[in-house]
């Protein structure tokens, strides 16, 4: 950042103002902070039960955690919160059936 | 217009697809299969699907689709399911995939059944000629096809509707959506369900309007494509289940709505679960920008033993909203309006009245007519009505009450708008799908850990998705640590999910004697829906 941008990181996101207006959005993901929060929506919103001690390769989907409705709204929540658009065609059983697996397609960017 | 998963959108004129049922017409009489014989489809969301279904009809026989199999179904029970069917209804013929003939042929070894693969359609039809239909046919009580529910319950009550039904409901429910050949009607729904069988496919194809399919897995995957369809196609008519609605307003991304425009739908008709004001609310809220007019919300009370609809908003304005309190209504069964900002003020949205041909009432437990207003169960009679569960004479009696079908549902009517508000029988409908709580009890009785006979499933409402959501109550055997708790829950999770495709909200393992029964033994589902609600509800 030598261009005379300052920077501001904000839960991970990192802004680059310029003038006042955010001119241009990087994001720097981390690995244990996506995990974190994609299990916080998928106990609290999709679960319905925040407490769940829902493990990492634990298979979501085929193990009738969640149904295939909810793979849309975790395309939607990967978008909205980390900023990565996820295509629908990707967004199947065979992708995504445990957290680890969501986890690396959203690393994936 | 066809919309395969992956590929260009295929277009299919009448000429074609008539010659293409003919094939399959064809290749049944060859193997001896006319009218009055059964034949069950084992097929995907397909062409074929569509080109077998009718091509049987052609020739007389009895087409039934069975439930697609899906990834997260265990494919050994499907085929037994199939085998089940076969078996218990007497069908003469199946066909399905060139993948399945084989496996399918020996699970049905011993039955006087054949068995069909697409390989074995010939690529053209041996004569083209309009006179092949039997005209009779279509003026007669006989079979025209079966309708199934999933699960091992629904798949003992086929619906059999007869031909004269079925033209019956295309004629008046065609008058009350004013259905003209200047309509486009865009449908991703299953051909195995009452609504996209009939509204999305016999009807349209009958009365020769343009028609959109695509997958219902796509679009489950993917909501934008109905839209998409209906942008560039300027359709007209749509169908959805209540929760379709919220489906499309939260996970269709904004980026997908530029420069759609939804001004062609005249109506989109919200039918097969109750309908919820929220739902329309939340569509309305997010796709009016794009052109989706509030005039074309809509909305029917169907179900498969009348054919499809009973009743029908009035096209052209959004259903009447009452406002009634809630108090009144659960405990001094009456209808009482309400002002909506009030106390105990919940909305009710009619589901419009009855077409021409049907009759609705409300009856007590004793079969006695009730007054406007008045809540109790619906009953309806009609032209296009079931002629009966198929080779179940004892369930059909069971259903009829003096030449009305008892249909299990709740509600009231006030100024011939009838209005919906739940099940009398333990049924939960969850995204439009009948499920059977039996069936998820059962498994959940020889799940290892669980108390046998002592497991309750449910529905509980979820105004976030707009539907029920499945909950699952069993009593424990002996006690268990959390790791046997969690592998007892995950057990019965997967299980459900293989044998029946329901993802269960929630899983609740209880100690002995949590479980309500009657004084007769049986599962309270009702009061044990109430206990959760009160011990679970703010957990959950």
């Amino acid at each position: 950042m030598d261009n005379g941008l300052k920077p501001i990181v904000e839960a991970n996101i990192l802004f680059v103002r310029h003038s006042q207006q955010i001119s241009h959005v990087e994001i720097a993901l981390n690995r244990n902070d996506v995990t974190d929060k994609l299990k916080d929506f998928i106990c609290k919103t999709l679960l319905n039960n925040a407490a769940y001690p829902l493990a990492v390769d634990e298979p979501l989907i085929s193990g009738g955690l969640i149904d295939s409705f909810s793979l849309a709204q975790i395309g939607v929540f990967a978008e909205d919160t980390f900023k990565v658009y996820i295509p629908d065609n990707d967004l199947t059983v065979a992708n995504m059936d445990t957290l680890d697996q969501m986890v690396n397609r959203i690393m994936a960017g | 217009m066809f919309i395969p998963e992956d590929g260009e959108p295929q277009r299919i004129t009448a000429a074609q697809f008539y010659a293409s049922a003919l094939t399959f017409s064809t290749a049944l009489s060859e193997i001896g299969i006319g009218p009055g014989d059964l034949v069950v489809l084992v097929l995907n969301h397909s062409r074929a699907l569509l080109s077998a279904f009718w091509g049987a009809m052609l020739g007389g026989a009895i087409p039934s689709i069975f439930p697609f199999l899906t990834e997260k179904l265990d494919p050994d029970l499907y085929m037994q399911r199939v085998r089940t069917l076969v078996e218990y209804e007497g069908a003469k013929a199946v066909i399905t995939f060139p993948d399945f003939k084989e496996s399918i042929a020996s699970l049905l070894s011993g039955l006087d059944c054949r068995v069909l693969s697409l390989d074995d359609i010939p690529s053209s039809p041996a004569h083209l000629e309009l006179g092949t239909w039997n005209s009779e046919l279509s003026l007669s009580d006989s079979v025209a096809f079966l309708q199934h529910s999933s699960g091992t319950t629904g798949l003992q009550k086929g619906v059999a509707l007869s031909h004269r039904s079925v033209l019956n409901q295309i004629d008046s429910y065609s008058r009350a959506i004013n259905l003209t050949d200047t309509d486009v009607i865009a449908s991703w729904l299953p051909l195995y369900h009452d609504m996209g069988l009939i509204a999305g496919f016999v009807m349209p194809i009958s009365a020769g309007v343009p028609l959109v399919l695509m997958s219902p897995f796509h679009w489950v995957r993917s909501p934008k494509i109905l839209l998409q369809a209906i942008h560039d196609t300027r359709a007209t008519l749509c169908w959805l289940p209540n929760f379709a609605y919220n489906h499309c307003a939260l996970t269709i991304r904004q980026r997908d709505l530029e420069g759609l425009d939804l001004s062609s739908l005249r109506a989109l008709i919200n039918c097969s679960e109750p309908v919820r004001h929220h739902s329309h609310q939340l569509f309305l809220e997010k796709f009016a920008p794009y052109g989706f007019r509030e005039s074309a919300l809509s909305a029917c009370y169907a179900m498969a033993e009348n054919t499809f609809a009973v009743t029908q908003t009035p096209i052209g304005a959004p259903p009447r909203v009452e406002w009634i309190n809630i108090n009144a209504y659960q405990t001094d069964h009456v209808a009482k309006l309400a002002e909506p900002d009030s106390p105990g003020a919940m909305p009710f949205v009619s589901c419009g009245t009855a077409i021409d041909g049907a009759q609705v009432a409300i009856v007590d437990p004793a079969g006695k007519r009730l007054a406007d207003r008045r809540y109790g169960e619906i009953i309806i009679r009609s032209d296009s009505m079931l002629s009966g569960y198929y080779k179940r004479p004892d369930l059909t009696a069971e259903a009829l009450l003096d030449g009305y079908f008892r249909t299990g549902d709740m509600g009231y009517l006030a100024d011939g708008h009838l209005y919906l508000s739940g099940r009398h029988k333990d049924l939960i409908i969850v995204g439009g799908k009948n499920v059977y709580p039996q069936d998820l009890e059962a498994i959940a009785n020889v799940i290892p850990g669980v108390y046998a006979g002592r497991a309750v499933a449910f529905g509980v409402d979820d105004d976030r998705l707009g539907t029920e959501s499945v909950v699952l109550v069993c009593e424990l055997a002996h006690d268990a640590s959390p790791d046997e708790h969690k592998a007892i829950a995950a057990d019965l999770r997967k299980r459900v999910v293989q044998q029946t495709e329901v993802t269960l909200a929630d899983v609740r393992l209880v100690e002995k004697r949590w479980v309500i029964k009657t004084s007769s033994g049986k599962i309270a589902r009702a009061d044990n829906r109430d206990k959760y609600l009160r011990q679970f509800r703010s957990q959950a």
